[in-house]
């Protein structure tokens, strides 16, 4: 022979490098591991995007939470049914086991790809939150206990799976043994947190790294002992044994009936996973009347048991993957299809038991929930609606076992499709919320989407049964996923197409002038009257208690000194303008104390002012006019407690002249009174905001009442008279910057993100304010309306117009306009001042 | 050997047939695990769905009569109905003067915090004609600033009632500020009646409380129980005028006959019972499916989780009616009646349909039931007490000394009410030193602390206490 060839030969017939072996066997783990990585992590961009489409309803972070730490805690989970359930799905574990290749090392390198691919995945996952949390709204609910906590379970549930993987023959039933240990797990470790040492986290994380350690004994003990030589046992056959016993026990007859024979395989293939499914669902049934009868849980404010939850949640899974995962084990069906069975009974047969069970449920969680309240008695109304909403969960285990039937069927892998399943589950749910909320789909059409999925596997069963994983199988997967995902967009489609809009031309009018307008003006011009030094609390103004209630005065608006800002986070102005630096507009030093000193105010009789009422307003007067010659021309003023008291006090002292006992004192300080409130008047005038106008009119209004007041022109004098008629006659100035408060109000409430379903902070009613598009084109004709009411001369047209724009608003219809923007528009007090006849200039 | 084959074969087939004979089993058998299975569920959830179905048309059909007939009484079912009806119950003649007045009473009580009535200081019991009163400066200074306001109060009383208010109607949540204001009307009348009575001004003091009469009549809209409550906290404030008058001496024969007229004059109460339930009726009824809290997540908000059936609103409509029958039995007791019928319906009801959307509404509801009955029933007896001490103060003013027994008193007077209808306590009338007492410790409430500012330690309001001293 050729030493060469020899040379060669002896190369192949070396044992190999133990390094080669090593990095052998982790690339087969690797390539294993692959399509769980893959699908959990496409799952997770899924549900962050989902998060991202109904942001509007889901602005608590809860289910970026649960992508966030279910990435992980499923691959954990995972790890053992794809590494070693797997491998005894396709038999090549026991052949792993005749090659030279230590078990242990085998045992171990499984055990360090799941670590490695674990901390992957914890690293993927935070990723994808980073990512997300750019374009999501709202918090991310996820404290720094929690992430460790779960950061040590998803070890556990890593080094526990794989132990439950090598111990259990069946995958699924291994991945069954592992939820039923977590379970246990967790309320062992609630029950020690709760009754020994709630208040130290550290020792629950040690007792977490307690429950791995043991875990990890666990698996290498399961480990050795799958690797270890099998013992022959004789069983004894019962195929072989005499007629009369197989007749007994199954009964001849019976069998040759094609369906009660499907349905007795399908029982018996399953009996084990049955089972299971039936103890998870006991167990969170106990768990569940423990809550409802002794006084646990929601009882005391909080949620249903989310281990009871869990568990439902994943029995309803299981019993979705054994519909097609039963027989695709070890290729089944090829049996079935071998011998000609009907796909239908086929299909019937493997959903009976599954829904019966699941129907079985259904009344017993009603039963439970319905004499919970009953049998205790119990009163409580929140728990009373908690617990209805318990019985929803009835309703959801069918969705969640239409969807998991239906990912049974289109995926190959039992084993893929267990894990993947449970968060599969929750994206009708999510996809649901989104088509509710954004959409406005009936609840019914979700239905016909729930039923979808039996149609879809019940069609193509046969591609199945035949293992034809053609592209027209997967054609028909996807037409009819297609539909479940259109059905219920069809009602947003027709009425996006037919919902009434502007024409693009008044838009685009409204943006130019908005924009226009937006330079021009800068929140920091508007100021409050602030006479409290220690109350700072930018809360001025308030709304009026009931709409269209005169000089109605309001609690709230807040004492303090006089600042500018004040505008909210979502100002009009522009962004270079730093609204939120509030500073005093003046160098007007308020004395310590003078709201107790000076005006009377306290919140506490002990310490109040003797000062006279009178001489409180006196001081009042003085106060604002001190302030009032520190502003800037032009400055709007927010309505405030200062302002509402100070026209409450002139109207006191008109009162009082207009009685016996007037002085000239008193005349005087009514002129100044007035004198102030017409500098007032002018400031909200000023404001460029629906609200401010609308504050405006109700303080014109005032204006022109005390005018019309007997003898009030005589306390006045000409010049204040003067300026009064000229600011009341201004109409021009009116109708500009009530343009200007439209157009600016309309951009606000096109760009807001927190005050949807407002303009300028008139809320909208409720058919316009169920989705984000709907608002904006309701937003869109109010404006364009309010426009229109603004320059038309025509009365029979504005009056039109004015119950047009109040049919938009919270309760608004024909009869009643408080709550709209135009509603105090061209009032009597402006149709009639002309007539009034203020300055002698008005009456030549 | 074909001979040999074609026997073993005859045999087995005549093998298969018997077996197969023998063991056929009938449709029964065949169906039995299946029926098991899926069969029970189903017939289950069939029966439970017809037997819905049924009692769903039945109540439709019924509640359709029901709201035809209501609608058809012009009762308001909607907010737009419930502006219309209030058009149509009120006046507007008088609403400017009212909202200038209750725009200005308010700021009265935030800007004297330190004066009785209108303050949070506590009214002292003994305030003489004449005598010492240490806050009367302040009192003075303030009702000088006030006076004028309390002018035009008087004028604003002189407008029909009740009055309309601009109010937003919006289910459930309509706020009703103006209502809440009114007392601040009665509060400065308050002020201003004792004041008067201080200084002997009785003629003052007399139009201070004909206006807080009046100011209650002014909210008297009888639209739901919060306003029916406004009500009565005012009317019950007249009541407080009168009998700390009377503890004075002051009245004369002339003025103790008005007063007494005006308490005669007081609305009907199961009348106002009735009407009030209604609006409470219609309020339940006007909740929307799509109901969205003010405030946030609230339990009516919860409601639109749960599916409002026909059977939901019958239920509504006999709840609210059997509850206004509860006042054909008279005033005397109606709390003791709402409190057994709260009961009983949460016994028949509540534990029947505990899911059910008229439970879960009606339980939010009903609580405020007996309250508002025991407000009815406070006044009432306040009421006749009030009325009882005039007549003894008449008595008194004729005969020159009290009556010794309360039958002593003329008929119209007394007895007007049967005490002994509750058989709580009995109504004890005493002369001692030159003072007359009624006290009464029958009414409805219970005892709760006084948390005023000024008042004695540990002073505790009995709210089904009363007593009034007679000068």
């Amino acid at each position: 022979m050729n030493p060469s060839a020899i040379l060669e030969n002896r190369r192949y017939l070396a044992p190999p490098s133990r390094w080669k072996m090593v990095w052998q066997l982790v690339w087969k783990e690797t390539r294993q591991l692959a399509p769980l990585i893959a699908m959990l992590v496409l799952i997770s961009i899924g549900l962050n995007c989902l998060a991202f489409m109904i942001r509007q309803v889901e602005s608590s972070g809860k289910l970026r939470s649960v992508a966030f730490l279910g990435l992980p805690t499923l691959f954990a989970a995972g790890v053992g049914a794809m590494l070693v359930g797997q491998e005894r799905e396709t038999r090549t574990l026991h052949w792993m086991a005749s090659l030279p290749v230590p078990g242990s090392l085998q045992a171990w390198i499984k055990l360090l790809i799941g670590a490695f691919g674990l901390i992957a995945m914890w690293v993927i996952s935070l990723a994808i939150v980073c990512v997300s949390s750019f374009t999501a709204q709202g918090n991310f609910a996820v404290t720094g206990d929690e992430f460790t906590y779960y950061l040590l379970h998803s070890v556990f549930l890593l080094v526990a799976g794989l132990a439950c993987a090598w111990y259990f023959h069946n995958t699924l039933v291994g991945l069954l043994g592992l939820v039923a240990v977590t379970v246990l797990i967790t309320l062992v470790d609630s029950w020690l947190a709760d009754s020994f040492w709630s208040a130290s986290d550290g020792v629950r994380l040690m007792v977490q790294l307690a429950f791995c350690a043991v875990a990890l004994v666990a698996l290498r003990v399961a480990s050795y002992r799958a690797y270890r030589p099998q013992r022959v046992v004789r069983t004894k056959s019962r195929a072989n044994e005499t007629m009369g016993y197989f007749d007994q026990s199954f009964g001849y007859a019976k069998i040759l009936t094609p369906r009660y024979a499907l349905l007795w395989q399908f029982s018996k293939q399953n009996r084990w996973i049955l089972l299971a499914i039936t103890a998870l669902c006991a167990f969170g049934g106990i768990l569940l009347a423990y809550n409802s009868f002794f006084d646990y849980g929601i009882r005391d404010g909080q949620d249903t048991n989310p281990v009871a939850l869990g568990c439902f949640l994943i029995a309803c899974c299981g019993l979705g993957v054994i519909v097609f995962q039963g027989d695709s084990l070890h290729q089944r069906v090829r049996f079935l299809a071998d011998r000609g069975v009907s796909p239908g009974m086929v299909w019937f047969s493997r959903h009976a038991i599954p829904f019966s069970l699941l129907m079985t449920f259904t009344i017993i969680t009603a039963a439970i929930g319905i004499y919970s309240i009953v049998g205790t008695h119990d009163s409580n109304q929140d728990r009373r609606v908690m617990q209805f909403a318990l019985l929803g969960v009835a309703a959801y285990a069918w969705v969640i076992y239409a969807v998991s039937q239906w990912a049974s069927q289109a995926l190959r892998s039992a084993i893929v499709s267990t894990i993947v399943c449970p968060i599969v589950a929750v994206v009708p749910f999510a996809y649901g919320a989104f088509v509710v909320s954004e959409c406005e789909t009936p609840i019914a059409l979700l239905l016909v989407s729930c039923v979808i999925p039996f149609i879809a596997t019940y069609r193509t069963t046969q591609q199945w049964m035949e293992l034809r994983v053609s592209k027209r199988f997967w054609i028909e997967h996807g037409i009819w996923l297609t539909m479940a995902i259109v059905i219920p967009l069809l009602p947003f489609f027709y009425s996006y197409l037919t919902y009434p809009t502007i024409a693009p031309a008044q838009r685009a009018k409204l943006q130019a002038d908005a924009e226009l307008f937006r330079k021009s003006y800068s929140a920091s011009n508007r100021i409050n009257f602030w006479v409290d030094p220690n109350d700072v609390s930018p809360d001025a103004g308030g709304d009026m208690m009931g709409a269209g209630s005169g000089m109605m005065a309001a609690e709230g608006g807040g004492m303090g000194m006089m600042i500018a800002g004040g505008d909210d986070a979502e100002s009009v102005a522009d962004a270079s303008v730093p609204s939120a630096d509030a500073k005093p507009v003046s160098a007007w030093d308020p004395p310590s104390g003078f709201a107790s000193n000076v005006l009377g105010y306290s919140n506490t009789t002990s310490g109040l002012n003797r000062l006279p009422i009178a001489e409180r307003m006196a001081k009042r007067v003085e106060h604002i006019e001190t302030q009032m010659a520190s502003f800037f021309p032009g400055t709007s003023i927010e309505e405030s407690h200062e302002t509402m008291q100070l026209y409450n006090d002139t109207t006191l002292l008109r009162m009082k002249l207009q009685g016996p006992k007037k002085t000239e004192a008193d005349q005087d300080l009514y002129r100044r009174a007035m004198k102030n409130m017409l500098a007032i008047c002018k400031g909200i005038r000023s404001t460029p905001s629906l609200d401010g106008q609308r504050t405006a009119d109700r303080y014109d209004a005032w204006l022109f009442n005390e005018l019309n007041q007997k003898e009030a022109k005589d306390f006045l004098g000409q010049e204040l008279l003067r300026d009064l008629d000229g600011y009341l006659r201004d109409k021009r100035t009116r109708q500009d910057i009530r343009y200007k408060a439209i157009v600016l109000d309309w951009f606000k409430a096109k760009n807001s993100t927190s005050q949807v379903g407002q303009i300028g902070r008139f809320d909208l009613a409720k058919p316009f304010t169920s989705v984000r598009w709907k608002t904006d084109r309701a937003i869109d004709q109010v404006a364009w309306n309010l426009t229109q009411c603004l320059f038309t001369h025509d009365l029979a047209k504005q009056d039109a117009i004015r119950q047009e724009v109040g049919r938009f608003f919270m309760n608004g219809n024909s009869r009643d306009s408080i709550r709209s923007p135009c509603g105090s528009w061209f009032g009597k007090w402006e149709t009639q001042i002309d007539a009034l006849k203020l300055s002698k200039e008005a009456a030549q | 050997m074909k001979a040999i084959q074609q026997t073993a074969l005859t045999r087995s087939n005549h093998l298969a047939e018997g077996i197969m004979a023998a063991k056929k089993p009938g449709i029964r058998g065949k169906l039995r695990w299946v029926a098991w299975l899926c069969l029970i569920p189903f017939a289950v959830v069939l029966v439970f769905g017809i037997w819905l179905a049924n009692r769903e048309w039945k109540a439709s059909r019924l509640l359709h009569a029901e709201l035809t007939q209501l609608k058809a009484q012009g009762q308001p079912l909607d907010n737009e109905a419930w502006a219309a009806w209030f058009d149509a119950h009120t006046h507007k003649e008088g609403t400017d003067a009212w909202l200038e007045v209750l725009s200005l009473s308010e700021a009265s009580s935030r800007i004297a915090p330190d004066l009785p009535f209108v303050g949070e200081v506590f009214v002292p019991i003994d305030i003489t004609p004449g005598m010492e009163w240490p806050g009367e400066p302040r009192v003075a200074e303030f009702l000088e600033v006030f006076d004028p306001l309390i002018l035009k109060i008087h004028e604003a009383v002189e407008y029909p009632t009740p009055v309309w208010w601009p109010i937003q109607w919006g289910g459930v949540e309509t706020l009703l500020p103006q209502y809440q204001e009114s007392r601040s009307v009665c509060r400065l009348l308050q002020l201003k009646a004792m004041h008067s009575l201080w200084k002997k001004d009785t003629e003052e003091a007399l139009k201070s409380i004909k206006s807080c009469l009046a100011t209650a009549s002014a909210v008297d809209s009888k639209t739901i129980w919060v306003t029916d409550l406004v009500y009565l906290a005012e009317v019950a404030i007249a009541h407080e005028m009168i009998n700390r008058s009377l503890r004075m001496d002051v009245w004369n024969d002339q003025q103790l006959e008005t007063l007494s007229k005006w308490l005669s004059q007081q609305r009907e109460p199961i009348e106002s019972w009735k009407s009030c339930l209604a609006g409470e009726r219609n309020m339940a009824l006007t909740i929307d499916d799509d109901y969205t809290s003010r405030d946030g997540f609230s339990g009516l908000e919860a409601l639109k989780y749960i599916p409002r059936l026909p059977s939901d609103d019958l239920r509504i409509l006999q709840y609210y009616q059997s509850m206004m029958d509860l006042a054909n039995g008279g005033m005397a007791g109606l709390p003791e009646r709402c409190s057994k019928w709260s009961a009983r319906w949460e016994e028949e009801y509540f534990l029947r349909s505990p899911f059910s959307y008229s439970t879960i509404l009606l339980t939010m509801l009903y609580s405020s039931v007996p309250q508002l009955a025991t407000a009815y029933e406070r006044v009432a007896i306040q009421q006749q007490l009030t009325k009882t001490a005039i007549a003894i103060k008449r008595f008194q003013k004729a005969n020159g000394r009290f009556p010794n027994a309360l039958n002593e008193l003329p008929s119209p007077d007394w007895p007007l009410v049967n005490w002994s209808i509750n058989k709580r306590t009995p109504l004890i009338y005493e002369v001692e030193e030159g003072l007359a007492k009624l006290s009464y410790e029958g009414g409805p409430g219970a005892a709760f602390p006084l948390t005023v500012s000024g008042a004695p330690e540990h002073n505790h309001f009995r709210a089904n206490a009363f007593e009034i001293v007679i000068r």
